[in-house]
Protein backbone atom coordinates (compact mmCIF):
# COMPACT_ATOMS: atom_id res chain seq x y z
CA UNK A 1 0.00 0.00 0.00
CA UNK A 2 2.92 2.47 0.70
CA UNK A 3 4.49 1.47 -2.12
CA UNK A 4 1.40 2.32 -4.16
CA UNK A 5 1.58 5.33 -2.59
CA UNK A 6 4.83 6.74 -2.99
CA UNK A 7 4.24 5.63 -6.48
CA UNK A 8 1.29 8.19 -7.12
CA UNK A 9 3.71 10.57 -5.15
CA UNK A 10 6.32 9.78 -7.78
CA UNK A 11 4.02 10.30 -10.58
CA UNK A 12 2.57 13.36 -9.21
CA UNK A 13 5.59 15.01 -8.86
CA UNK A 14 6.62 14.28 -12.52
CA UNK A 15 3.22 16.49 -13.61
CA UNK A 16 3.21 19.28 -11.53
CA UNK A 17 6.82 21.26 -9.94
CA UNK A 18 7.05 22.34 -6.61
CA UNK A 19 6.08 25.70 -7.08
CA UNK A 20 2.97 24.32 -8.66
CA UNK A 21 2.34 22.41 -5.54
CA UNK A 22 3.06 25.03 -3.12
CA UNK A 23 0.99 27.22 -4.76
CA UNK A 24 -1.87 25.20 -4.52
CA UNK A 25 -1.43 24.50 -0.97
CA UNK A 26 -1.19 27.87 0.33
CA UNK A 27 -4.06 28.85 -2.40
CA UNK A 28 -6.36 26.18 -0.36
CA UNK A 29 -5.05 27.36 2.89
CA UNK A 30 -6.17 31.05 2.59
CA UNK A 31 -9.32 30.09 0.65
CA UNK A 32 -10.14 27.50 3.24
CA UNK A 33 -9.38 30.06 5.74
CA UNK A 34 -11.39 32.49 4.20
CA UNK A 35 -14.43 30.55 4.45
CA UNK A 36 -14.04 28.80 7.84
CA UNK A 37 -12.46 31.70 9.93
CA UNK A 38 -15.21 33.57 10.68
CA UNK A 39 -17.07 30.21 11.70
CA UNK A 40 -14.66 29.42 13.95
CA UNK A 41 -14.42 33.36 15.67
CA UNK A 42 -18.05 32.67 15.91
CA UNK A 43 -18.14 29.61 17.83
CA UNK A 44 -15.24 31.14 20.13
CA UNK A 45 -17.93 33.74 20.91
CA UNK A 46 -20.64 31.53 21.69
CA UNK A 47 -18.42 29.33 23.96
CA UNK A 48 -17.50 32.30 25.87
CA UNK A 49 -21.24 33.78 26.01
CA UNK A 50 -22.82 30.08 26.64
CA UNK A 51 -19.83 28.59 28.49
CA UNK A 52 -22.01 26.49 30.91
CA UNK A 53 -22.03 24.20 27.32
CA UNK A 54 -18.67 24.46 26.93
CA UNK A 55 -18.62 21.10 25.36
CA UNK A 56 -21.39 21.22 23.49
CA UNK A 57 -19.14 24.50 21.47
CA UNK A 58 -15.74 22.47 21.66
CA UNK A 59 -17.52 19.72 19.72
CA UNK A 60 -18.41 22.39 17.52
CA UNK A 61 -15.38 23.43 17.19
CA UNK A 62 -13.74 19.96 16.35
CA UNK A 63 -16.47 19.58 13.50
CA UNK A 64 -15.70 23.04 12.00
CA UNK A 65 -11.90 21.98 12.39
CA UNK A 66 -12.56 18.95 9.95
CA UNK A 67 -14.76 20.66 7.75
CA UNK A 68 -11.72 23.34 7.57
CA UNK A 69 -9.42 20.05 6.96
CA UNK A 70 -12.18 18.68 4.07
CA UNK A 71 -12.23 21.94 2.23
CA UNK A 72 -8.85 22.73 2.33
CA UNK A 73 -7.92 19.10 0.51
CA UNK A 74 -10.78 19.62 -1.99
CA UNK A 75 -9.53 23.42 -2.90
CA UNK A 76 -5.80 21.83 -3.28
CA UNK A 77 -7.14 18.99 -5.38
CA UNK A 78 -9.66 21.57 -7.65
CA UNK A 79 -6.60 22.90 -8.48
CA UNK A 80 -4.26 20.65 -9.76
CA UNK A 81 -6.77 18.52 -11.68
CA UNK A 82 -7.80 22.25 -13.00
CA UNK A 83 -4.00 22.53 -14.22
CA UNK A 84 -3.92 18.87 -15.33
CA UNK A 85 -7.52 17.17 -15.55
CA UNK A 86 -5.52 13.66 -16.96
CA UNK A 87 -4.15 13.32 -13.41
CA UNK A 88 -7.77 13.19 -11.36
CA UNK A 89 -6.94 9.61 -10.01
CA UNK A 90 -3.42 10.05 -9.28
CA UNK A 91 -4.47 13.43 -7.42
CA UNK A 92 -7.21 11.22 -5.14
CA UNK A 93 -4.35 8.59 -4.50
CA UNK A 94 -1.92 11.53 -2.70
CA UNK A 95 -4.51 13.68 -1.33
CA UNK A 96 -7.11 11.07 0.22
CA UNK A 97 -4.60 9.35 2.50
CA UNK A 98 -3.33 12.61 3.89
CA UNK A 99 -6.90 13.97 4.50
CA UNK A 100 -7.67 10.77 6.16
CA UNK A 101 -4.25 11.12 8.34
CA UNK A 102 -4.62 15.37 8.99
CA UNK A 103 -8.61 14.03 9.98
CA UNK A 104 -7.67 11.44 12.18
CA UNK A 105 -5.09 13.92 13.94
CA UNK A 106 -8.03 16.72 14.50
CA UNK A 107 -9.92 14.55 15.92
CA UNK A 108 -7.22 13.26 18.20
CA UNK A 109 -6.51 17.09 19.30
CA UNK A 110 -9.70 17.54 19.86
CA UNK A 111 -10.67 14.81 21.92
CA UNK A 112 -7.56 15.70 23.84
CA UNK A 113 -9.22 19.31 24.42
CA UNK A 114 -11.94 18.01 25.07
CA UNK A 115 -11.28 15.70 27.60
CA UNK A 116 -7.87 16.80 28.95
CA UNK A 117 -7.26 20.35 28.54
CA UNK A 118 -10.83 21.73 29.38
CA UNK A 119 -10.87 20.53 32.66
CA UNK A 120 -7.66 21.78 33.06
CA UNK A 121 -8.03 25.22 32.06
CA UNK A 122 -11.54 25.41 34.23
CA UNK A 123 -9.22 25.30 37.75
CA UNK B 1 -3.72 30.80 -5.79
CA UNK B 2 -4.79 32.61 -9.00
CA UNK B 3 -6.97 29.95 -10.29
CA UNK B 4 -9.72 29.19 -7.22
CA UNK B 5 -9.87 33.54 -7.55
CA UNK B 6 -10.62 32.93 -10.61
CA UNK B 7 -13.16 30.29 -10.00
CA UNK B 8 -14.84 31.81 -7.59
CA UNK B 9 -14.40 35.83 -8.50
CA UNK B 10 -18.22 35.71 -8.48
CA UNK B 11 -18.93 34.73 -4.84
CA UNK B 12 -15.71 36.79 -4.26
CA UNK B 13 -17.72 39.52 -5.59
CA UNK B 14 -20.89 39.66 -4.50
CA UNK B 15 -19.75 38.35 -0.68
CA UNK B 16 -17.11 40.70 -0.15
CA UNK B 17 -19.13 43.82 1.54
CA UNK B 18 -21.54 41.38 3.45
CA UNK B 19 -18.20 39.26 4.95
CA UNK B 20 -16.57 42.73 5.96
CA UNK B 21 -20.06 43.74 7.74
CA UNK B 22 -19.75 40.13 9.50
CA UNK B 23 -15.89 40.79 10.66
CA UNK B 24 -17.06 44.19 11.94
CA UNK B 25 -19.46 42.14 14.13
CA UNK B 26 -17.00 39.80 15.42
CA UNK B 27 -13.94 42.16 16.29
CA UNK B 28 -15.63 45.55 16.97
CA UNK B 29 -15.66 45.96 21.22
CA UNK B 30 -18.35 47.98 22.61
CA UNK B 31 -18.30 49.57 25.97
CA UNK B 32 -20.94 46.77 27.46
CA UNK B 33 -20.54 44.02 30.05
CA UNK B 34 -22.15 40.33 29.31
CA UNK B 35 -22.57 38.32 32.13
CA UNK B 36 -23.56 34.57 31.76
CA UNK B 37 -23.22 31.21 33.22
CA UNK B 38 -20.16 29.13 33.43
CA UNK B 39 -19.15 26.55 35.20
CA UNK B 40 -18.11 24.42 39.01
CA UNK B 41 -14.45 24.27 39.39
CA UNK B 42 -13.24 21.70 41.74
CA UNK B 43 -10.94 23.42 44.80
CA UNK B 44 -8.87 20.24 45.20
CA UNK B 45 -7.43 21.44 41.52
CA UNK B 46 -6.41 24.54 42.31
CA UNK B 47 -5.35 23.85 46.15
CA UNK B 48 -3.62 20.54 46.88
CA UNK B 49 -2.53 20.17 50.63
CA UNK B 50 0.20 17.66 51.83
CA UNK B 51 -1.65 16.02 54.53
CA UNK B 52 -4.26 13.25 54.96
CA UNK B 53 -3.01 12.11 51.52
CA UNK B 54 -4.72 8.48 51.72
CA UNK B 55 -7.79 10.14 52.67
CA UNK B 56 -10.43 9.24 50.49
CA UNK B 57 -12.82 11.78 49.89
CA UNK B 58 -15.57 10.64 48.25
CA UNK B 59 -17.80 13.82 46.89
CA UNK B 60 -16.37 16.72 45.75
CA UNK B 61 -16.20 20.73 46.52
CA UNK B 62 -16.35 23.29 44.09
CA UNK B 63 -16.91 26.87 43.32
CA UNK B 64 -18.90 28.35 40.93
CA UNK B 65 -17.69 30.65 38.27
CA UNK B 66 -19.68 32.91 35.98
CA UNK B 67 -18.38 34.76 32.32
CA UNK B 68 -18.09 37.90 32.87
CA UNK B 69 -16.92 39.81 29.34
CA UNK B 70 -16.01 43.44 29.27
CA UNK B 71 -16.07 45.42 26.35
CA UNK B 72 -17.94 42.20 24.16
CA UNK B 73 -17.68 42.30 20.56
CA UNK B 74 -21.50 43.17 18.90
CA UNK B 75 -21.92 39.53 18.00
CA UNK B 76 -21.45 38.78 21.49
CA UNK B 77 -23.51 41.05 22.90
CA UNK B 78 -26.36 39.80 20.17
CA UNK B 79 -25.54 36.63 21.62
CA UNK B 80 -25.68 37.67 25.48
CA UNK B 81 -29.15 38.79 24.04
CA UNK B 82 -30.44 35.77 22.66
CA UNK B 83 -29.44 34.17 25.93
CA UNK B 84 -31.81 34.28 28.76
CA UNK B 85 -29.54 33.16 31.56
CA UNK B 86 -27.33 36.23 30.26
CA UNK B 87 -27.32 39.93 32.07
CA UNK B 88 -26.54 43.22 29.87
CA UNK B 89 -25.36 45.97 31.27
CA UNK B 90 -23.53 49.39 30.63
CA UNK B 91 -19.75 48.73 31.39
CA UNK B 92 -19.38 49.38 35.19
CA UNK B 93 -18.03 53.09 36.14
CA UNK B 94 -14.87 51.25 38.15
CA UNK B 95 -14.25 49.46 34.93
CA UNK B 96 -14.13 52.11 32.62
CA UNK B 97 -11.04 53.33 32.63
CA UNK B 98 -9.16 50.46 32.64
CA UNK B 99 -8.31 47.80 29.88
CA UNK B 100 -9.43 44.43 29.51
CA UNK B 101 -6.16 43.05 30.91
CA UNK B 102 -6.23 45.13 33.84
CA UNK B 103 -9.80 44.17 34.70
CA UNK B 104 -8.75 40.65 34.59
CA UNK B 105 -5.34 41.52 36.79
CA UNK B 106 -8.13 43.19 39.06
CA UNK B 107 -10.12 39.80 39.49
CA UNK B 108 -6.98 37.72 40.00
CA UNK B 109 -5.67 39.88 42.87
CA UNK B 110 -9.28 39.41 43.95
CA UNK B 111 -8.75 35.53 43.88
CA UNK B 112 -5.52 36.05 45.23
CA UNK B 113 -6.49 37.79 48.47
CA UNK B 114 -9.66 34.84 48.54
CA UNK B 115 -7.11 31.87 48.57
CA UNK B 116 -5.18 33.38 51.05
CA UNK B 117 -8.19 34.84 53.65
CA UNK B 118 -9.44 31.03 52.89
CA UNK B 119 -6.12 28.98 53.94
CA UNK B 120 -6.10 30.96 57.11
CA UNK B 121 -9.36 30.67 58.18
CA UNK B 122 -9.94 26.80 57.44
CA UNK B 123 -5.99 26.20 59.20
CA UNK B 124 -7.48 28.19 62.19
CA UNK B 125 -10.58 26.50 62.26
CA UNK B 126 -8.97 23.06 62.23
CA UNK B 127 -6.17 23.90 64.32
CA UNK B 128 -8.73 24.75 67.59
CA UNK B 129 -8.77 20.65 67.62
CA UNK B 130 -5.60 19.51 65.90
CA UNK B 131 -2.56 20.98 67.65
CA UNK B 132 -0.23 19.71 64.78
CA UNK B 133 -1.63 22.70 62.42
CA UNK B 134 0.31 25.67 62.63
CA UNK B 135 -1.00 28.96 60.58
CA UNK B 136 1.20 31.77 60.54
CA UNK B 137 0.60 35.23 57.98
CA UNK B 138 1.32 38.27 57.60
CA UNK B 139 -0.61 41.79 56.72
CA UNK B 140 0.27 43.55 53.77
CA UNK B 141 -0.87 46.47 51.58
CA UNK B 142 -1.54 46.02 47.92
CA UNK B 143 -2.16 48.30 44.92
CA UNK B 144 -5.84 47.50 44.09
CA UNK B 145 -6.60 50.34 42.05
CA UNK B 146 -5.38 53.20 40.13
CA UNK B 147 -6.71 56.45 38.38
CA UNK B 148 -6.45 57.22 34.65
CA UNK B 149 -4.07 60.51 36.30
CA UNK B 150 -2.05 58.53 38.29
CA UNK B 151 1.50 59.57 37.63
CA UNK B 152 3.71 56.33 36.95
CA UNK B 153 0.63 54.68 35.96
CA UNK B 154 2.06 51.91 33.90
CA UNK B 155 5.69 51.44 36.29
CA UNK B 156 2.91 50.49 39.23
CA UNK B 157 1.13 46.96 38.63
CA UNK B 158 -1.91 45.55 40.28
CA UNK B 159 -0.76 43.53 43.26
CA UNK B 160 2.44 45.58 44.07
CA UNK B 161 2.70 45.91 47.48
CA UNK B 162 3.21 49.01 49.24
CA UNK B 163 6.13 49.54 51.62
CA UNK B 164 6.66 52.95 52.53
CA UNK B 165 6.17 56.68 51.89
CA UNK B 166 8.24 59.70 52.46
CA UNK B 167 6.35 62.38 53.51
CA UNK B 168 6.71 65.55 55.01
CA UNK B 169 10.03 66.15 56.61
CA UNK B 170 11.71 62.98 55.40
CA UNK B 171 8.85 60.81 57.13
CA UNK B 172 8.54 57.62 56.56
CA UNK B 173 5.58 55.67 57.25
CA UNK B 174 4.56 52.10 56.55
CA UNK B 175 0.86 52.46 56.90
CA UNK B 176 -1.37 53.35 54.21
CA UNK B 177 -4.12 54.99 56.83
CA UNK B 178 -0.88 57.48 57.97
CA UNK B 179 -0.11 58.87 54.36
CA UNK B 180 -3.16 61.53 54.69
CA UNK B 181 -1.16 62.74 57.77
CA UNK B 182 2.17 63.32 56.65
CA UNK B 183 1.28 64.51 52.99
CA UNK B 184 -0.24 67.54 53.44
CA UNK B 185 0.92 69.51 50.23
CA UNK B 186 0.66 68.10 46.67
CA UNK B 187 3.66 66.76 46.19
CA UNK B 188 5.50 64.97 44.94
CA UNK B 189 6.51 62.40 47.27
CA UNK B 190 8.56 58.83 47.29
CA UNK B 191 6.49 55.96 47.39
CA UNK B 192 8.10 52.72 47.60
CA UNK B 193 6.43 49.23 46.19
CA UNK B 194 8.15 45.80 45.94
CA UNK B 195 6.75 43.77 42.74
CA UNK B 196 5.77 40.30 42.68
CA UNK B 197 9.33 39.31 41.82
CA UNK B 198 10.27 40.45 45.29
CA UNK B 199 12.23 43.64 43.72
CA UNK B 200 11.70 46.78 45.09
CA UNK B 201 11.12 50.35 43.78
CA UNK B 202 10.69 54.08 44.24
CA UNK B 203 8.83 56.52 42.47
CA UNK B 204 7.69 60.05 43.25
CA UNK B 205 4.28 60.96 42.74
CA UNK B 206 2.38 63.96 42.90
CA UNK B 207 -1.12 64.53 44.01
CA UNK B 208 -3.67 65.30 41.26
CA UNK B 209 -4.54 69.23 40.72
CA UNK B 210 -8.07 68.53 40.37
CA UNK B 211 -8.66 65.75 42.50
CA UNK B 212 -6.52 66.66 45.52
CA UNK B 213 -5.13 62.34 46.00
CA UNK B 214 -2.55 60.39 44.48
CA UNK B 215 -5.35 58.24 42.66
CA UNK B 216 -3.86 54.75 43.87
CA UNK B 217 -6.14 52.95 45.63
CA UNK B 218 -4.81 50.05 48.50
CA UNK B 219 -6.04 47.01 49.40
CA UNK B 220 -4.97 45.15 53.27
CA UNK B 221 -4.61 41.85 53.28
CA UNK B 222 -3.40 38.82 55.35
CA UNK B 223 -0.63 36.61 53.17
CA UNK B 224 0.00 32.92 54.53
CA UNK B 225 3.65 32.65 55.26
CA UNK B 226 3.98 29.01 53.07
CA UNK B 227 7.25 28.39 55.48
CA UNK B 228 6.32 28.32 58.65
CA UNK B 229 2.79 26.90 57.82
CA UNK B 230 2.03 23.46 58.49
CA UNK B 231 1.29 21.51 56.43
CA UNK B 232 2.26 22.55 53.29
CA UNK B 233 -0.22 23.71 50.48
CA UNK B 234 0.62 24.28 47.06
CA UNK B 235 -1.56 26.32 44.39
CA UNK B 236 -2.30 25.67 41.60
CA UNK B 237 -1.96 28.37 38.22
CA UNK B 238 -6.00 29.47 37.77
CA UNK B 239 -7.95 31.44 35.41
CA UNK B 240 -10.69 31.97 37.13
CA UNK B 241 -10.99 34.53 39.11
CA UNK B 242 -12.70 37.03 41.66
CA UNK B 243 -13.09 36.62 45.11
CA UNK B 244 -16.20 34.70 45.50
CA UNK B 245 -15.01 31.22 45.87
CA UNK B 246 -13.59 31.86 49.41
CA UNK B 247 -16.39 30.02 51.54
CA UNK B 248 -16.01 26.65 49.19
CA UNK B 249 -12.37 27.09 48.82
CA UNK B 250 -12.40 27.20 53.03
CA UNK B 251 -14.52 24.17 53.09
CA UNK B 252 -12.99 22.23 50.88
CA UNK B 253 -9.09 23.51 52.58
CA UNK B 254 -10.63 22.64 55.70
CA UNK B 255 -12.19 19.16 54.48
CA UNK B 256 -8.51 18.19 53.34
CA UNK B 257 -7.27 18.70 56.82
CA UNK B 258 -9.97 17.19 58.84
CA UNK B 259 -10.08 13.23 59.43
CA UNK B 260 -14.06 13.26 58.55
CA UNK B 261 -15.05 13.70 54.79
CA UNK B 262 -17.24 16.43 55.16
CA UNK B 263 -18.84 15.91 51.71
CA UNK B 264 -20.25 12.45 52.32
CA UNK B 265 -19.90 11.30 48.91
CA UNK B 266 -22.37 14.62 48.12
CA UNK B 267 -21.60 17.11 45.15
CA UNK B 268 -21.06 20.20 47.17
CA UNK B 269 -21.02 23.80 45.59
CA UNK B 270 -21.85 27.55 46.40
CA UNK B 271 -20.67 30.95 46.45
CA UNK B 272 -19.73 33.32 48.62
CA UNK B 273 -16.54 35.29 49.46
CA UNK B 274 -14.47 34.47 53.22
CA UNK B 275 -13.98 37.33 55.80
CA UNK B 276 -10.99 36.59 58.15
CA UNK B 277 -13.68 35.68 61.19
CA UNK B 278 -15.29 33.32 58.86
CA UNK B 279 -18.32 35.17 58.37
CA UNK B 280 -19.59 35.43 54.53
CA UNK B 281 -19.59 38.07 52.16
CA UNK B 282 -22.10 39.14 49.39
CA UNK B 283 -21.52 38.10 45.71
CA UNK B 284 -22.34 39.20 42.32
CA UNK B 285 -24.23 37.13 39.16
CA UNK B 286 -26.87 35.26 41.77
CA UNK B 287 -28.75 34.39 38.53
CA UNK B 288 -25.81 33.09 36.48
CA UNK B 289 -24.13 31.20 39.53
CA UNK B 290 -27.68 29.87 40.60
CA UNK B 291 -27.94 28.08 36.58
CA UNK B 292 -24.37 26.90 36.57
CA UNK B 293 -25.41 24.97 39.96
CA UNK B 294 -28.90 23.96 38.40
CA UNK B 295 -27.08 22.81 35.30
CA UNK B 296 -24.64 20.84 36.79
CA UNK B 297 -26.96 18.98 38.91
CA UNK B 298 -25.12 19.91 42.28
CA UNK B 299 -26.59 18.14 45.68
CA UNK B 300 -26.04 21.15 47.68
CA UNK B 301 -25.33 24.30 47.08
CA UNK B 302 -24.42 27.39 49.45
CA UNK B 303 -25.52 30.62 49.17
CA UNK B 304 -25.13 33.93 51.59
CA UNK B 305 -28.01 35.03 53.36
CA UNK B 306 -27.09 37.86 55.66
CA UNK B 307 -30.79 38.87 56.39
CA UNK B 308 -34.63 39.73 54.98
CA UNK B 309 -33.30 42.66 52.72
CA UNK B 310 -34.59 42.90 48.96
CA UNK B 311 -30.37 43.09 47.75
CA UNK B 312 -29.68 39.71 49.99
CA UNK B 313 -28.38 37.08 47.83
CA UNK B 314 -30.13 34.53 49.19
CA UNK B 315 -33.74 35.52 48.70
CA UNK B 316 -32.45 36.61 45.12
CA UNK B 317 -31.75 33.08 44.63
CA UNK B 318 -35.11 31.70 45.38
CA UNK B 319 -36.25 34.50 43.14
CA UNK B 320 -34.56 33.02 40.59
CA UNK B 321 -35.12 29.72 40.80
CA UNK B 322 -38.83 30.82 40.95
CA UNK B 323 -38.79 32.82 38.05
CA UNK B 324 -37.17 30.20 36.13
CA UNK B 325 -39.20 27.26 37.50
CA UNK B 326 -36.26 25.73 39.56
CA UNK B 327 -37.25 23.78 42.40
CA UNK B 328 -35.01 24.70 45.25
CA UNK B 329 -35.93 23.66 48.33
CA UNK B 330 -33.49 20.76 48.51
CA UNK B 331 -30.71 21.92 47.23
CA UNK B 332 -30.24 26.04 47.91
CA UNK B 333 -29.06 26.49 51.08
CA UNK B 334 -28.88 29.99 53.08
CA UNK B 335 -25.44 30.06 55.05
CA UNK B 336 -23.91 34.00 56.90
CA UNK B 337 -20.58 32.08 57.82
CA UNK B 338 -18.02 29.29 57.27
CA UNK B 339 -19.15 27.82 60.58
CA UNK B 340 -22.96 27.33 59.25
CA UNK B 341 -21.76 25.79 56.08
CA UNK B 342 -19.56 23.30 58.40
CA UNK B 343 -23.08 22.71 60.52
CA UNK B 344 -25.26 21.62 57.68
CA UNK B 345 -22.61 19.40 56.11
CA UNK B 346 -21.86 17.38 59.61
CA UNK B 347 -25.61 17.44 60.22
CA UNK B 348 -26.21 15.52 56.87
CA UNK B 349 -23.73 12.74 58.03
CA UNK B 350 -25.89 12.55 61.17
Amino acid sequence: MMKKYIASLKELKQSFSYKALFDASIGAFVFALIVMAPVFIVLIQLLVVFMYKVRTFTILLIVAALFFNIIYHRLFKQVLIKKNGETKAIVDQVTNPVMLVTTFVLLVLGLVILFVMIPIWLV
Amino acid sequence: MNELAHTYRHAIKYLFIPYLILLFLLVYPIEYYVQSPGGLSEVEDLIEVDYNLDKNIEGSISTTFVMGIPRPTIFMFLAGYFNRYADLMVLPTNYQTYSNEEISQISYQDKYISVNAAIIVAYEAISETNPEIIIDYQAKTMVFGKANYLEHYADIAFGDEFVSFKGDNDVIVTEVSAIGGVATTSGPYEFTFKNTEGTEYTLSISKNAESGVFGITFKNYYLVDSETTFPHYRLTDSNIGGPSGGLLQTLSIYNMLSEEDITHGLKVAGTGTINYDGSIGYIGGVKQKIITAYENNVDVFFIPYLGDVSYDNYLEAVNVCEAYGIEHESWLIPVASFQDALDYLERLGD
